[in-house]
């Protein structure tokens, strides 16, 4: 009797408030992974590809870009590799590699690229709530 | 009532997941990506673009599998993997295929969203 979907803790964001950058291409998957955000209280901004998250970031930092690894005109690896080449650790977003896990090497091809972490797809809820709390929001970052 | 095509607990799971009154939402979302996911397919075999038939397919395979649509995901899968061959001579049958055994996930999800 596993299978049972926890409690949704509604006030998450509340007490762990983080910018959030879903990069997702299927629209299907964004609107599963931005409900899920939504119910734990996040509202997630969105892109659609690399070249998008990369435009985003000129305009405003994120604390965590929720990052699909396939997706058209700049994959999610790649997107990563600028991403690090062009800003310090401390002023990036932290990205978490949603990857399906069944490919073997894909999450260290991921980790390699420059990601901090990783969840598996389908997305459920327990991992990604696992990998919202790792996250450090930046202010909190810059305090330290 | 067990469908073959859907995984019950996993659709079900999914439901719970984003909420009775937004699965069909979700649901309505995949019957819109889906056909032009299988048109993109479609297309990049009859133009023998790989790289945009692995992508379609890789697409479909993601969200199929959300629903509990197992078998349909599997089959999206090894379209996936023949254009990451980058092959795609003597495909044009499982296309054929997957295309109606889309219609069955369609009628399935269609069921299940109506069921309450």
């Amino acid at each position: 009797m596993k299978q049972a979907v926890k409690h949704i803790d509604t006030d998450m964001a509340l007490r762990l408030p983080l910018r959030i950058l879903l990069a997702e291409d299927n629209v299907v998957n964004q609107k599963l992974a931005l409900r899920l955000l939504a119910q734990m209280g996040y509202r997630a901004d969105l892109a659609a590809n690399g070249i998008e998250v990369i435009q985003s970031l000129e305009r405003q930092m994120y604390d965590v870009i929720l990052m699909d690894v396939q997706m058209p005109e700049l994959d999610g690896l790649e997107a990563s590799r600028r991403i690090c080449a062009r800003w310090s650790r401390e002023e990036r977003p932290q990205i978490v590699a949603m990857t399906a896990n069944a490919m073997h090497g894909d999450r260290e091809r991921c980790l390699e690229a420059g990601m901090d972490d990783y969840v598996s797809k389908p997305i459920n809820i327990e991992e990604l709530v696992t990998a919202l709390t790792r996250i450090e929001p930046h202010k909190k970052r810059s305090e330290n | 009532m067990a469908d073959p095509c859907i995984d019950v607990a996993t659709f079900e799971n999914l439901r719970t997941m984003m909420g009775a009154d937004y699965i069909g939402e979700l649901i309505d979302a995949y019957f819109e990506e889906a056909p032009q996911l299988i048109g993109q397919i479609e297309q990049s075999l009859a133009s023998g673009n790989a790289e945009v038939f692995r992508r379609a397919a890789h697409s479909l395979k993601s969200s199929s599998a959300s629903f509990g649509a197992l078998q349909f995901s599997a089959r999206a899968k090894e379209l996936e993997m023949i254009g990451k061959e980058g092959n795609l001579d003597g495909t044009f049958e499982k296309v054929a295929n997957l295309k109606e055994d889309y219609n069955a996930v369609h009628a399935a999800l269609e069921a299940l969203r109506d069921g309450d």
